[in-house]
C-alpha cells in the first residue's frame, strides 16, 4: 500500500471507528464521504528529493477534493532560484528532511472540486501558492487564486513569489511618489521593485551581476544603481540576504527610514547598529511566514490581496514578469534541473508539466495495492538479416579462442568453416571435424583451400603478422583475434598489408555487440552521458596455474602466454584490450598520455601479473586500468565504467546506467538495468556483421585501425612501465 | 539636570513604541525612566508587543528579540556597536520583528 493510499485507508478506518458514537445518519454520511474520497483517488507524478543532491520524478496518489477543497492539474510550477537552490545545496537555514517534496508556486486547471469550494469551476485556471512540484495537487479552495484571461501560465506560476515580494513592499509603508531602493535583482527583488512601481513609488535597484543589471535596465521605472550612499530612499529592501546587503540597504536609506529584510539570509549578516542609532533606521523582518501569522491574528487575507494585485497587474500590463519566468524544464529530468540551478547555469526556471503525457499527469488510480514494476531494459537490435550465401572461413589457430571463433562462424547464418589449420594437427582436426571442414596440413594449404574467402587468425600474438600478411596478400578477408599483434610495430605492419589488400580486415572485439554495450551506445549516441569526464577499467581475474601452461581448457600445452616475446604481455594485452576498445569506442575519445606500473609473479613468468595504468584523454578526461591475473577469487566488479557531465554507465556483471536526461528509455535520475532479457551471442553477431561488410551490405564495424589504436595504449603502458615515466601517444608515431 | 538626558531618551523611546504591552529590560536610569513614563503598560507573562532594551549589548539585544512577540518591535535605548555577524534570519526575519535604535 502506498503511503498516500495508506493515509486514506487510515482515514476510512478512523471514520468507521468514530461512527460508533454517532447517530445513524451521521455515520452513513461520514462513511459515504470517505468512500467517495477513496474511490476518487487520482495518480500523478511529483518531484521528490530522496536524499541530498538527488531528485527523482515519482508516481504518487492523492485523494479527490473533499469539502472546501479543489484538485488542480498543475501545468507549470516555478522553481525558486533562492529557496530551492539553498535547500538543494543544504545551505544554512535551508536544510529539509528527506524525503523532501520541493515546490513553491504553481499554476494549473481545476479538475475536481469538493462541496463548499467557493466560486471555482472545473476547468478554471488558478494560481496555487506553496504547491509542491507535482502534476496534481489537492488544496483548500481558499488558497488558490483565479488567473484572469490573457495572463501567461508561466507568469502566473510566480504568484507566490509575488505575494512574498508584495508583503515586503507593504512592510516598507511607502507613500505614493516615495523612493524605494531594492538590493538584489533576483525574481523576488525585481518583483518587489515592479510591485512598488505599480503602486506609484519611485524605484531603484542595486544588481550584483551583469545579467541582473541587464534585467533591471529592461524594467520600466527602475533606476539601476552602482552606488547607494546619499540615495536617501524612503525605504530600502534587502532582497539578497547576503552578508553585507543589509548594511548596503541601510546606506541607501534616508534617516528615519525602514530597512526591510525580504530575502532569507543563508548565513550571518553584518548588522549596522551604530548607523541605525545615528540615523534612527528601523530594520524590519518580512518573512512570508509572518504574513500567515498576521492573517490568523487579524482575519485579513493579505495573501489574496497580494495575489490579486499581481495577477490583475499582469493582466493590465502594470506589472511585467515575462522576463522573470526563465527556462521551461522537463519534470522527467529534475536532478538535471537542480544540478544546473546549483552550478548557476540555470537561473530562473519552471517545470513544464505539459511535457508529460496526459495519462501520466492525471490518471485514475486503482484502489487495490499493486507491485511497482522495475524499469525495463533497453533493447537494441544489431543483427543483420541472413542471406543464405555463406562466406567460407579458414580457421588458423585452433586453440581455445580458435575453437570459439569456429563455433561462432558455424552459428552465423551467413558464414561457414571451410578449413582449419594449427601447428598442433590434433587441434585442427578436432575443430574441423566438429564443423565439417578440412583439416589442412599447412598454413598455405589452408589459405588455398577451395571455398576459403576469409581467414580468422587465433594463433599466439607474435605469429599474427606472418599469418595475417599471408592471407591479405592472397586478397582474403581477415579477422584477427585481439590484440592485433604482440607489439605496435608488428600491428602497424599488418595494417599496412591490409591497406594494400583487396580483402577487408577487422580485429575481433565481439563484446561491442553485447546487449548492454549496445544499450550503452544508444544512450551515449543521444548525448545522455554529456561531456566525458572519465573511465575506469577493472579486470581482476584469478587465473589458475594451469592456465599459463595450457589456457583455460588445457587442450594444448604451450608456455607462450608467459613469454613476453610471444604474447607481448600479460593481463593488459591478453584480456583488458577488450575493455580498452570498448571504452574508446563508446566514448569516441582518444588517449593522449599514459603512465603505468606493473608487477610480475612466479606464475606469469615474463609478463605482468598486475598492472595499474593512468590515462589522459584528449579534452582533459581521465581514465584508469587496473588488471590482475592473480586476484584470488576474481571479482564480479570487473568491467568498464564511463562517466560524463550528465550520466554514468557501468558495464560489469550488472550493467546499468544513470543519466540526468530522460534519454532513450525515458528514465532519468535513477539507476536502471541495461541488460536485455534475451540477447544473441556477441561473437556470432560480430561474424555476421563482418560478413555483411564483406558483402557490401553494411559498413565495417570494427576496422583494423581500431585495434591499432588499442595497441598504442597498450604499447604506451608497457613503455611507461619500463621507463618509469609517462608516455605520450604521439611519441609512438 | 543630570536626569534630563534619560528623560529625553525615554521620550524618544515612547514615540517608537506600538500599542500594547511593553517590557523594559535593564536596571539603569534609562530603564527606570521608561518604566515610570509607561505607567501601567508593562507586560505580563505573555510575550509583549514591544521590548525596550537598555543595555545595548549584543546579548541583551538578542534576549529582547527572543522575548518580544512575533511581529513585535525591539527598541534599543543605549549606545550600541555594530555586530559583525548576526543571525538575522532567526533573530529578526522569520518572526517579522522590527528593530530600532534610538540612542546615538
Amino acid at each position: 500500500v502506498t503511503p498516500d493510499l495508506r493515509r486514506v485507508l487510515d482515514a476510512l478506518r478512523s471514520a468507521k471507528g468514530a461512527s460508533q458514537e454517532a447517530p445513524l445518519a451521521g455515520r452513513l454520511a461520514t462513511r459515504a464521504a470517505a468512500v467517495v474520497r477513496v474511490a476518487g483517488i487520482r495518480a500523478g507524478r511529483r518531484v521528490v528529493w530522496p536524499s541530498a543532491g538527488r531528485a527523482l520524478l515519482e508516481r504518487f496518489e492523492l485523494p479527490a477534493a473533499g469539502r472546501g477543497e479543489v484538485t488542480v492539474e498543475i501545468l507549470a510550477s516555478a522553481i525558486s532560484p533562492g529557496t530551492e537552490r539553498a535547500q538543494y545545496l543544504r545551505l544554512p537555514n535551508a536544510r529539509p528532511a528527506f524525503p523532501h517534496h520541493p515546490g513553491y508556486s504553481a499554476v494549473g486547471r481545476v479538475v475536481d472540486r469538493g462541496r463548499g469550494a467557493g466560486g471555482l469551476a472545473v476547468g478554471q485556471l488558478v494560481a496555487v501558492p506553496r504547491a509542491p512540484h507535482a502534476s496534481l495537487v489537492t488544496v483548500p479552495a481558499s488558497e488558490v487564486y483565479a488567473v484572469p484571461d490573457g495572463v501567461a501560465l508561466a507568469e502566473a506560476s510566480l504568484t507566490y513569489l509575488a505575494i512574498i515580494a508584495a508583503y515586503g513592499v507593504d512592510r516598507c509603508r511607502l507613500e505614493p511618489g516615495e523612493l524605494v531602493c531594492v538590493i538584489g535583482a533576483g525574481p523576488i527583488g525585481l518583483l518587489a521593485q515592479r510591485i512598488a512601481h505599480a503602486r506609484g513609488a519611485q524605484t531603484a535597484v542595486v544588481a550584483p551581476s551583469e545579467r541582473a543589471r541587464a534585467l533591471v535596465e529592461l524594467t520600466p521605472g527602475a533606476r539601476l544603481l552602482h552606488e547607494v550612499d546619499e540615495l536617501a530612499a524612503a525605504a530600502a529592501i534587502d532582497a539578497a540576504g547576503q552578508e553585507d546587503t543589509l548594511e548596503l540597504a541601510a546606506s541607501a536609506a534616508a534617516d528615519g527610514a525602514r530597512v526591510v529584510l525580504l530575502g532569507s539570509p543563508r548565513g550571518l549578516q553584518r548588522l549596522p547598529l551604530s548607523a541605525m542609532g545615528r540615523r534612527r533606521l528601523t530594520v524590519v523582518g518580512a518573512h512570508i511566514s509572518r504574513l500567515a501569522g498576521e492573517r490568523a491574528e487579524t482575519g485579513r487575507d493579505d495573501f489574496r490581496r497580494f495575489a490579486d494585485e499581481y495577477l490583475t497587474g499582469l493582466r493590465d500590463g502594470t506589472i511585467a514578469a515575462a522576463d522573470l519566468v526563465g527556462e521551461p524544464v522537463d519534470p522527467r529530468e529534475p536532478e538535471l534541473a537542480y544540478r544546473r540551478l546549483a552550478d548557476g547555469s540555470l537561473r530562473s526556471a519552471y517545470f513544464d508539466w505539459q511535457r508529460l503525457e496526459p495519462s501520466e499527469r492525471v490518471a485514475p488510480a486503482p484502489v487495490l495495492p499493486r507491485r511497482s514494476s522495475a524499469p525495463g531494459p533497453v533493447v537494441v537490435s544489431a543483427r543483420p538479416r541472413a542471406t543464405g550465401e555463406r562466406l567460407g572461413f579458414a580457421v588458423i589457430g585452433c586453440g581455445d579462442i580458435g575453437a570459439e571463433n569456429a563455433a561462432a562462424i558455424a552459428s552465423a547464418a551467413n558464414a561457414r568453416v571451410v578449413a582449419c589449420y594449427d601447428a598442433v594437427p590434433a587441434l585442427a582436426q578436432a575443430v574441423a571435424a566438429q564443423h565439417g571442414a578440412v583439416a589442412s596440413g599447412s598454413l598455405d594449404a589452408a589459405l588455398a583451400e577451395p571455398g576459403v574467402q576469409a581467414v580468422v587468425v587465433s594463433v599466439p600474438h607474435a605469429a599474427h603478422e606472418e599469418v595475417c600478411v599471408a592471407a591479405l596478400e592472397r586478397g582474403l578477408h581477415l579477422v584477427v583475434e585481439k590484440p592485433v599483434a604482440h607489439d605496435l610495430a608488428s600491428a602497424r605492419r599488418i595494417a599496412t598489408a591490409a591497406d594494400r589488400s583487396s580483402g577487408l580486415a577487422s580485429v575481433c572485439f565481439p563484446f561491442r555487440f553485447e546487449s548492454a554495450a549496445l544499450a550503452a551506445q544508444a544512450l551515449i549516441d543521444v548525448g545522455a552521458l554529456g561531456e566525458l569526464r572519465g573511465s575506469t577499467i577493472t579486470m581482476l581475474v584469478d587465473k589458475p596455474p594451469s592456465y599459463w601452461l595450457g589456457g583455460y581448457s588445457g587442450r594444448a600445452t604451450s608456455s607462450w602466454r608467459t613469454s613476453r616475446a610471444a604474447s607481448g604481455g600479460g593481463i593488459l594485452i591478453m584480456n583488458a584490450t577488450h575493455l580498452v576498445d570498448r571504452a574508446l569506442h563508446l566514448t569516441g575519445a582518444s588517449v593522449e598520455e599514459v603512465a603505468a606500473f606493473a608487477s610480475q609473479s612466479a606464475e606469469t613468468g615474463e609478463v605482468e601479473d598486475s598492472i595499474a595504468v593512468s590515462m589522459r584523454y584528449a579534452g582533459g578526461a581521465v581514465g584508469s586500468i587496473v588488471g590482475a591475473s592473480s586476484a584470488r577469487g576474481g571479482s564480479s566488479a570487473s568491467g568498464l565504467t564511463v562517466w560524463g557531465t550528465l550520466g554514468q554507465i557501468v558495464l560489469d556483471d550488472r550493467p546499468r546506467a544513470f543519466t540526468l536526461h530522460a534519454a532513450a528509455d525515458g528514465e532519468a535520475g535513477r539507476w536502471r538495468n541495461l541488460e536485455a532479457a534475451e540477447s544473441a551471442d556477441p561473437r556470432v553477431v560480430y561474424f555476421e556483421r563482418f560478413v555483411e561488410a564483406v558483402r557490401g551490405a553494411a559498413p565495417l564495424d570494427i576496422s583494423l585501425a581500431a585495434g591499432v589504436t588499442v595497441q598504442e595504449v597498450v604499447e604506451a603502458a608497457y613503455r611507461s612501465v619500463e621507463s618509469g615515466r609517462p608516455v605520450r601517444i604521439e611519441e609512438l608515431r | 539636570l543630570t536626569s534630563q538626558p534619560h528623560e529625553d531618551l525615554a521620550a524618544a523611546v515612547l514615540e517608537m513604541l506600538p500599542d500594547g504591552p511593553v517590557e523594559v529590560t535593564g536596571e539603569g536610569a534609562t530603564a527606570e525612566t521608561v518604566r515610570r513614563l509607561l505607567g501601567g503598560r508593562s507586560a505580563g507573562e505573555a510575550p509583549p508587543r514591544a521590548v525596550v532594551e537598555t543595555t545595548g549589548t549584543a546579548a541583551g539585544i538578542a534576549a529582547a528579540l527572543e522575548r518580544v512577540a512575533s511581529g513585535g518591535r525591539v527598541v534599543v535605548a543605549a549606545p550600541v556597536a555594530d555586530v559583525p555577524a548576526f543571525d538575522t534570519y532567526h533573530e529578526l526575519h522569520v518572526r517579522g520583528l522590527e528593530l530600532v535604535v534610538v540612542a546615538s
